[in-house]
């Protein structure tokens, strides 16, 4: 590479790199195949140099990757993208001594792209033979011809595409959950996270009633041990947690005060096994919780179970119906409850030692992406049934979401819960209607942040919301 | 088969048994899209790899969990080309 030439070159590509740099988002502006217009020669043939322009800029190749490659720097010579992609980087990018880990990462994703093409997996294009992306870029274009597809009538057959701005996997080790059954649900898994139970925190005033309610109620952990590999993992997160709802009533109505107040602590265990061929998944949490009412002055120690199996596309997988994702919803439950103290009053005559066991089952329906109405509905039944001990749960949730933009970060949520909850046993019938925000950003920026609940997390929610209890 | 043809073959055939594919887009993200989590993807994975092992000539690809994380936010042909980057033709040592 002739040094002397660097800053002209530099003058144009280092501006790609520029507009890259500044503004990751652009680059994701092109799709990862173009339009046949973009790269085919009259001919029907892809044009190599296009194409490697096209992978090039895409995918933000800096000059320092160059250093130590026999080919002259310069701008202005229309094949100049080829002759990188022809110089041999793409042969390991990994041993690029003068790359970036962003250089190796484009390098790779070049790699991915021309294998993806040359396995016949695009419907847009036909390679006669299957080669190593140097050689193609390498050969003229004749030679391991990619053919562009033209339909009966004529036309282009074009690729499918759609750009969506990728969001980085949340770092964050804190969990905030409405019950502590769904701390295992992690914030990578968007379409579970936005159905699971959410924590609470709101003050209402009722000038006409006269009467002021306070309301906590979530749990709040934190993933303390996460190891495995090949995607087997082990997780412990311990966690608090609180149920808390005090409504005071003034001296005018009668002064009546009534009130939830239990609070909670524990550890979830979470394992991940995968049959060696990845056929079946088993998901198996075992949660150990302290739970102690003050209402009541009860206290209960509970072993709770759950097994989940995973079969991709088939079972607590997503699987495509047309402009539709469903998933089937399944899982296996034993609850165990050891009363340490069965309490003060009438209650304490029902508190009994339990065994319950039984599942959850539902259905979870989400719009494919490129569907115009952005819609995630969650239904599910828990049903656990008494061994030994009092009550049978039985509790039906319902979350539907409308998403306002196509990121998702913003929604308007209507939920609808009814029946006895697993957790407390106590029975409850639910609407709301909230207006969601979710804001994801490392968990370095948010640390000196608080949402408006005051509480410390890497995802604020703000809510807006409607709510009638009966 | 060359390795980065074998690997692109794995992905495609298993996007296609879990119903991803087609249509067949390289584009698509694999949390956001195709609606992965972090255990759905750890399956796909292990039968990518299960599928490179037992392929002529077997290859063999491992991963970590803090890879699978990540590998929510690509699309099909990143994982592609980062699959690829994780395979060799020699056996890991026990």
């Amino acid at each position: 590479m002739s040094i002397a030439r660097l800053p002209k070159f530099a003058a144009l590509y280092g501006l790609v790199l520029i507009i890259a740099g500044v503004s990751p988002a652009a680059a994701d502006d092109k799709a990862e195949i173009p339009l046949q217009k973009d790269i085919c020669t009259a001919n029907h043939v892809v044009d190599k140099d296009k194409l490697a322009a096209h992978l090039v800029t895409k995918h933000q190749v800096s000059v320092s990757a160059l250093q130590g490659l026999d080919i002259q720097v310069n701008g202005a010579d229309p094949h100049f993208f080829r002759k990188v992609l022809a110089s041999g980087i793409l042969n390991d990018p990994n041993t690029c001594k003068s790359c970036a880990d962003s250089d190796k990462t484009s390098l790779n994703t070049i790699n991915g792209v021309m294998y993806g093409i040359f396995i016949g997996s695009q419907v847009s294009l036909n390679p006669s033979d299957q080669v190593e992306p140097t050689e193609y870029f390498a050969s003229v274009n004749e030679a391991h011809q990619i053919r562009c597809v033209i339909d009966t009538a004529g036309k282009p057959v074009e690729a499918p595409g759609s750009i969506v701005v990728k969001t980085p996997p949340s770092t964050s080790k804190i969990r905030i959950r409405g019950t502590a059954s769904d701390l295992f649900v992690d914030r990578s898994d968007k379409t579970n996270f936005a159905a699971a139970s959410k924590a609470t925190l709101d003050f209402a005033s009722d000038k006409i009633a006269h009467k002021r309610t306070y309301k906590l109620v979530g749990d709040i952990g934190y993933d303390l041990v996460n190891f495995g590999t090949n995607g087997q993992s082990f997780e412990l997160i311990p966690y608090i947690g609180a149920n808390w709802t005090i409504s005071r009533a003034s001296k005018a109505a009668g002064g009546k005060r009534s009130a939830t107040e239990t609070y909670d602590f524990g550890m979830l265990f979470s394992a991940y096994l995968i049959e060696p061929d990845g056929s079946v998944g088993h998901l198996i949490n075992l949660r150990p919780d302290y739970l102690v009412d003050n209402q009541d002055s009860s206290k209960l120690l509970t072993a709770n179970f759950q097994y989940m199996p995973i079969v991709n596309g088939t079972l607590n997988d997503f699987k495509r119906l047309d402009f539709l994702w469903y998933k089937l919803i399944v899982d296996l439950r034993v609850d165990n409850g050891f009363y340490l103290d069965r309490g003060n009053g009438a209650p304490a005559l029902v508190h009994k030692d339990f065994v319950r066991a039984g599942g959850q089952f539902g259905v979870a329906v989400v719009t494919d992406s490129s569907f115009a109405v952005p819609l995630s509905l969650t239904s599910t039944y828990t049903r656990l049934y008494k061994l030994s001990g009092s009550h049978n749960v039985g509790y039906f949730a319902n979350s539907l979401t409308y998403f306002l933009d196509p990121n998702k970060y913003f929604g308007l949520t209507v939920t609808y819960s009814n029946g006895r909850r697993e957790d407390t046993a106590k029975t409850e019938r639910q609407w709301e209607a909230a207006l969601t925000a979710h804001f994801s950003k490392k968990c370095a920026d948010w640390r000196k942040s608080r949402n408006v609940f005051g509480i410390r997390r890497s995802h604020a929610v703000a809510r807006f919301w409607l709510r009638q209890n009966q | 088969m060359s390795k980065g043809i074998a690997v692109a073959g794995a992905i495609a055939n298993q996007l296609h048994h879990e119903g991803r594919w087609p249509p067949n887009d390289l584009n698509k993200v694999m949390g956001t899209d195709y609606l992965y989590n972090k255990n759905t993807l750890a399956n796909f994975l292990t039968a990518v790899k299960w599928n490179l092992e037992h392929g002529t000539p077997p290859y063999f690809f491992t991963f970590d969990n803090d890879f699978a994380k990540k590998a929510l936010a690509f699309d099909v042909a990143q994982l592609i080309g980062e699959v690829s980057k994780r395979t060799t033709d020699k056996a890991p040592k026990p």
